[in-house]
């Protein structure tokens, strides 16, 4: 139990790392963009906007909110038990091998940075991104429902 | 029954109505929790893939 509290507490930091780069980013961007390096909001098309902002504060909520659940893992000794249950649960892990594994996470990470960033550099190379994104994710999710809706 | 073997309650569901294979380490705990052998737990079948 302590290995897993220790793996927690890494996690926390990690996440924390995460949102001090977010928020770097978020200041790089801003002002890439106002010296003509990046395209600015009147440039990038209505898809590009929405979706680098759906992204890049999906990212923000989503980091903050692994924060504040991991942190109450650690100050609750039965969630913490729950949740290293249900990470290490072996049908649950045989499950997320099936539908991708670690490889399809890692792409996902890739993908949605880099459909980020391209919707600041060119709006055909977004559209492809963004186009690859969208079946990256559609594939993961259906695989992830169909090997869990089987075993 | 779940927790003390260290998975979640559908895992255990899963098994009971065949949809999951448990791997041999697992089979083994739950055949210790029942305090039996592991064959007295599960039937294999050979046509199972």
């Amino acid at each position: 139990m302590e290995d897993f509290k220790r793996r927690v507490k890494r996690r926390v930091r990690m996440l924390e790392g995460a949102l001090v780069v977010l928020l770097l980013v978020m200041i790089a961007v801003g002002e890439l963009s106002g010296r003509g390096v990046l395209l600015d909001s009147r440039q990038i098309s209505q898809l590009a906007g929405t979706a680098s902002r759906i992204l890049f504060f999906g990212s923000v909520i989503w980091v903050i909110f692994r924060i504040v659940k991991n942190k109450k893992l650690l100050k609750n000794k039965d969630l913490l038990l729950d949740q290293k249950i249900e990470e290490n649960d072996e049908r649950l892990c045989h499950i997320w091998n099936l539908s991708g594994g670690v490889a399809i996470d890692v792409l996902l990470f890739i993908m949605i940075a880099t459909t980020f960033f391209l919707a600041f550099v060119s709006m055909p190379a977004f559209y492809t991104a963004f186009f690859l994104l969208a079946a990256t994710v559609l594939l993961k999710l259906g695989l992830y429902w169909f090997y869990s809706r089987r075993s | 029954m779940a927790k003390s073997l260290g998975v979640t309650r559908q895992t255990i569901i899963s098994i009971e109505n065949g949809r999951y294979t448990a791997s041999l380490p697992l089979a083994y705990k739950i055949a210790k929790y029942f305090e039996k052998q592991i064959e007295e737990v599960f039937v294999f079948d050979e046509e199972t893939k």
